[in-house]
């Protein structure tokens, strides 16, 4: 057997995602145990059938942890903020204030499920969307479930160019190509993207009469939001594309709430009186952790001093060549670099450390409570942990086997030109799905898209618009991705439910952007 | 009255101190085994890489 292309390796290559999920959504196992047991089947499967050594795989591990700490940073100082800012009772306060701000239930869910999530994917990284704003909605009455399902489905259009666009950079380096040629169709479909988006978040909250009533409010905002990133990112401002188009679809979404159709009355539960703990309190200095974290990573990102100031210290590894007895070579080269003073997790860090010291100054915070803060933090971070160092783990073994290039490869040769740009986002999703990341499903099948592109003599930007498009909508779906969210909502282990509700959601964004892309291939 | 734990009520016991302790290694581990294979001990790499394997078998265990 080799590494060619047939019916029996593709399946094969397949066979460790499905038994993630499988385990996950039939069996019901949480993240962490059905991880563990996909990087057997990866190891197993790496051995058999794809000639990977001894060697191949022990770098394939150590590479999944250091890709795994630098996410595990953002997660566990995610949660380390989220707790004190709980602690200091901004979730209740934002659970009170926001139906004070309108009682429009729908409204509320796009708010948060849609707006703010996407703003933040503007400036954190993985997870911290969901991290942040799932708490904030399960606060607002929605099922923990919903909450991580909201906060997924309505952030996955800022992906591609959130994170100061990180992902975009790498479409870029990979295919050679000018971010001015890439940015128009990348940003068209993930601007058409933002609108399903919107639309199920509404629909999982609120169900289909919520679904019906945010058709008009999602119409305004998400085409505002579309046209703004489409605007950014074509204008040669890709790293600021999903932060400014979520800043502006929450200056609308605020607008839109004090028009009478959208204001509604305030809930009874916003008017009741605040919990004894909370009195006295201020709504805006109970935020200032949240306030802090946008000062902080704004800084941080966009003041090249300050950048390069704590880029200073970085730590990474080297790594030799490695390949399969079927001839499979994985480069030699530096692993992932951990920024550890300019990381986002660190950004997070500094905001813990100040935002815990003012709200203890300013009695916010009880004397004796980081006690108790600290043990929620490892409650949740612990288990999160290692369903991602598993899971990350199966993504690094297929990735060095190449197994995950034989599942791409096998799609792209087997549809037509006039169908493959509707299959070229779903090749970003798979990506993206089994790496956890639209950065990582960008490294791995950018310049395959490319070269599929070519051979096809169709439009380049557009199936590499259609890749990270597809990536971006399907790193939320992601298992990695979804132990992250169900962390912070009291969910850990019981991610299978929370991912059996996404992936039709997903299906529906994804397929969106697949029918856009086909479209768009017939008329140019 | 003497009180008797079932299998699975010490495992549920048991299982937030595991899961500390898996994830100590799960992380530790990795980096030994590099170090182990940039100084050419390839038996020792042998060795930590079987104790990832039973990391992983421990995780699938604890869940």
């Amino acid at each position: 057997m080799d590494l060619s292309l047939s019916i029996w390796n593709w399946l094969l290559a397949l066979s460790p995602v499905l038994v993630v999920v499988v385990l996950m959504l039939v069996f019901r196992w949480g993240g962490s145990r059905a991880g563990g047991l996909g990087w057997f089947a990866a190891v197993l499967v790496a051995v058999l059938f794809f000639g990977a050594g001894f060697k191949l795989l022990a770098y394939a591990q150590v590479k999944a942890i250091l890709l795994s700490l630098d996410v595990l940073f953002i997660i566990w100082s995610a949660l380390l903020l989220f707790n004190i800012a709980r602690e200091a009772g901004a979730i209740r306060m934002i659970g009170r204030a926001l139906p004070g701000l309108t009682g429009d239930r729908v409204m509320q869910s796009l708010l948060i499920g849609w707006l703010m999530v996407s703003f933040l994917q503007g400036m954190g990284g993985f997870g911290v969307p969901v991290a942040v704003c799932a708490p904030l909605l399960v606060g607002l009455g929605y099922t923990p479930v919903q909450a991580v399902a909201m906060a997924a489905i309505g952030h996955g259009w800022a992906v591609s160019f959130g994170s100061l666009a990180s992902s975009f950079q790498t479409l870029m380096a990979l295919t050679g190509l000018p971010g001015e040629m890439l940015a128009p169709f990348a940003a068209l479909l993930l601007g058409i993207a933002c609108l399903p988006s919107g639309l199920l978040v509404a629909l999982i909250g609120n169900g289909w009469k919520g679904l019906k009533r945010a058709v008009v409010p999602v119409l305004i905002i998400g085409s505002v939001m579309g046209v703004v990133q489409y605007l950014l990112a074509t204008n040669g401002i890709w790293t600021l594309g999903a932060t400014g188009a979520g800043i502006a679809g929450l200056v609308v979404g605020f607008g839109l709430v004090r028009l009478p159709a959208y204001r509604a009355k305030p809930s009874d539960a916003a008017l009741d009186e605040p919990a004894e703990e909370d009195k006295g309190k201020s709504l805006w200095l109970s935020l200032l952790a949240y306030g802090l974290l946008v000062v902080l990573a704004f800084s941080v990102n966009l003041i090249p001093p300050v950048d390069s100031f704590l880029s200073q210290v970085a730590f990474t590894l080297e790594f030799p060549e490695v390949s399969t007895a079927f001839g499979w070579v994985t480069s030699a080269g530096t692993g992932r670099v951990i920024n550890i003073f300019g990381h986002p997790g660190a950004i997070l860090l500094y905001t813990c450390v100040i935002s815990y010291l003012i709200y203890r100054r300013v009695g916010y915070i009880k004397k004796g409570a980081l006690k108790s803060i600290i043990g929620r933090v490892m409650k949740s971070g612990v288990n999160s942990s290692l369903g991602i160092l598993a899971m990350v783990g199966v993504a690094s073994v297929m990735l060095h086997s190449g197994m995950t290039f034989l599942l791409a490869k096998g799609l792209s040769v087997s549809f037509s030109r006039e169908a493959y740009p509707a299959v070229a986002p779903f090749i970003g999703a798979l990506g993206a799905f089994i790496t956890g990341s639209n950065n990582n499903s960008n490294v791995l099948f950018a310049v395959l898209q490319q070269n599929a592109a070519q051979l096809l003599n169709l439009s380049v930007p557009l199936i590499i618009g259609a890749q990270t498009a597809g990536g971006a909508l399907g790193s939320v779906l992601a298992p990695a991705k979804v132990i992250v969210g169900c962390s912070t909502v009291g969910l850990a282990g019981e991610e299978g439910a929370v991912m059996r509700k996404l992936l039709g959601y997903g299906a529906v964004t994804v397929g969106t952007v697949a029918l856009a892309a086909f479209i768009i291939s017939l008329l140019i | 009255m003497i009180e008797t734990k079932t299998g699975a009520e010490k495992k549920g016991a048991l299982r937030p101190r595991l899961r500390n302790v898996l994830l100590v290694i799960q992380i530790l581990l990795p980096f030994t085994l590099y170090i182990a294979l940039e100084g050419g001990q390839t038996l020792i790499g042998t060795l930590i890489a079987g104790l990832i394997v039973l990391s992983m078998a421990g995780l699938v265990w604890v869940g």
